[in-house]
């Protein structure tokens, strides 16, 4: 646009113009401004959130892994699968978003993922109580899991809107409203340079009629 | 909805006793990648749980799929197997946390 | 098109994902799935617990005046950061939940580490709306 400054034509209209202008892209300036802020907040939390859904996560997965690991020495490692095999239920998550700002992001409830021993489906006799053990922590595990995925995949988004949105600033700040004043100023500079040529040019008439 | 993992063999007891049904195991980078594209073409699947190191082996297809992802499903999560969390994990996040917000963050 | 046009035109990009209408608390919880529609046509929704939490803080007889998400309007013009609640049971309830009491008719004016507390409080059943004063 600084060398559009040279396509405009130096008018009161012109000028005016361009001081409306101005104004929206600080209008909007400011507004963008309020939206970035807002959503580092934001993201600020969610990462804070994030660190402790992922600390959370691995001791649980660690914890269920040592269960299993004892729950095998006991039962023999065939009979811990056969028992995983028959206690599949299909677990139902409901997945849906919600809104951060204009982010959308993921919201997973789920109902109980923890389980009653007599739920689980696997006979009770052949298994041991290390099994149940294991199952228990392994549920557990799986509720902080979900819990992880809804707040990862919400601390990415929040992630990529913060960055389009701050370049977007950026460009307001430092491209286009300097190039917007930039032409303003050229502007005035050639209107009152018009002005001078006219009063000096009136002045010589005066003169010669004089 | 429901959830599917992909899975080594130890995990995937673990998510069945869990209740997990659909938790798959694979032996391969090419069974995960196949498995992945499957799944996500599934309406039914909500969330997709995957073991980080099976993740690493297919992180192109991974990052192509979350960056073309329109919505949110399936939402896909990382896990550590038996042998315990890989280093690499953050990586991920701390790289567009740093884009976003200039300086390190994260604990 | 005029400034103001253009502005409006503006912040209705940057507000498409409020609520096309808010919805009384009363109705959401017998909601199975409570959500509400966004400007936009897609889905927001609001978890129960909140929701639940809302129902104990809120004395019943006001759980239908209360229209969720509670809106949090941004106005710059009250200085960067600077937010606003409407709405006399709205005010009650974050002056509540934030521990302050200087609402007056009808209008609760937050700041940004007040902002933070309740988004923290509320996640879904609060959502930021931009606001802009037009004409200069």
């Amino acid at each position: 646009m600084a060398s559009a400054a040279e396509a405009i034509t130096p008018t009161r209209g012109e000028l005016l113009k361009l001081a409306r202008r101005i104004e929206l892209a600080k209008r909007g300036h400011q507004l963008l401004k309020e939206k970035r802020d807002a959503l580092v907040a934001e993201l600020f939390d969610v990462l804070d959130e994030l660190q402790d859904a992922i600390e959370e996560a691995y001791k649980r997965m660690d914890e269920a892994f040592k269960e299993l690991t004892a729950a095998e020495i006991t039962m023999g490692a065939l009979e811990v699968k056969k028992a995983a095999l028959a206690s599949g239920r299909d677990l139902e998550v409901d997945l849906d978003t919600r809104y951060i700002m204009g982010v959308t992001v993921p919201i997973i409830e789920t109902g109980d993922v923890r389980r009653r021993v007599t739920e689980r489906g696997y006979g009770l006799i052949q298994t041991s109580s290390k099994l149940d053990d294991a199952a228990r922590k392994f549920e557990a595990a799986l509720e902080s899991i979900i819990k992880l995925a809804e707040v990862e995949e919400t601390a990415k988004s929040l992630a990529r809107e913060v960055e389009e949105t701050k370049r977007r600033v950026n460009s307001l700040e430092n491209i286009i409203i300097p190039q917007l004043e930039s032409a303003k100023k050229y502007i005035e500079f050639r209107l009152e340079e018009l002005e001078r040529e006219t009063f000096f040019r009136l002045k010589r008439i005066k003169r010669a009629m004089v | 909805m429901k959830i599917a993992g992909i899975t080594d063999p130890v995990t995937a007891i673990g998510l069945r006793l869990a209740g997990v049904r659909r938790a798959y195991e694979v032996e391969n980078s090419a069974e995960a990648g196949e498995l992945f594209d499957s799944l996500i073409k599934n309406e039914e699947i909500g969330i997709i749980i995957i073991s980080e190191r099976i993740a690493q082996d297919i992180r192109w297809k991974l990052d192509r799929f979350l960056e073309e992802r329109r919505g949110v499903r399936p939402v896909v999560v990382e896990i550590p197997d038996k042998v315990g969390p890989i280093p690499e994990r953050m990586e991920t996040v701390r790289k567009l946390v740093r884009r976003a917000i200039g300086v390190e963050v994260l604990r | 098109m005029n400034n103001d046009e253009l502005l409006r035109r503006q912040l209705k990009i940057l507000n498409r994902h409020l609520p096309a209408e808010r919805v009384q608390l009363s109705e959401l919880l017998k909601c199975e799935r409570p959500r509400v529609r966004t400007k936009s046509g897609e889905t927001h929704r609001f978890r129960k617990e909140e929701l639940r939490y809302l129902a104990e803080l809120v004395p019943k007889e006001l759980h239908s005046k209360l229209r969720l998400p509670i809106l949090i309007e941004l106005t710059p013009q009250l200085g960067s950061g600077t937010a606003k609640i409407s709405g006399n049971t709205e005010c009650a309830v974050v002056g509540k939940i934030l521990g302050i009491k200087r609402e007056s008719e009808g209008e609760l004016v937050l700041y940004r580490p007040e902002i933070r507390a309740l988004r923290k409080k509320l996640q879904t059943t609060t959502q930021y709306a931009l606001v802009a004063g037009l004409s200069v």
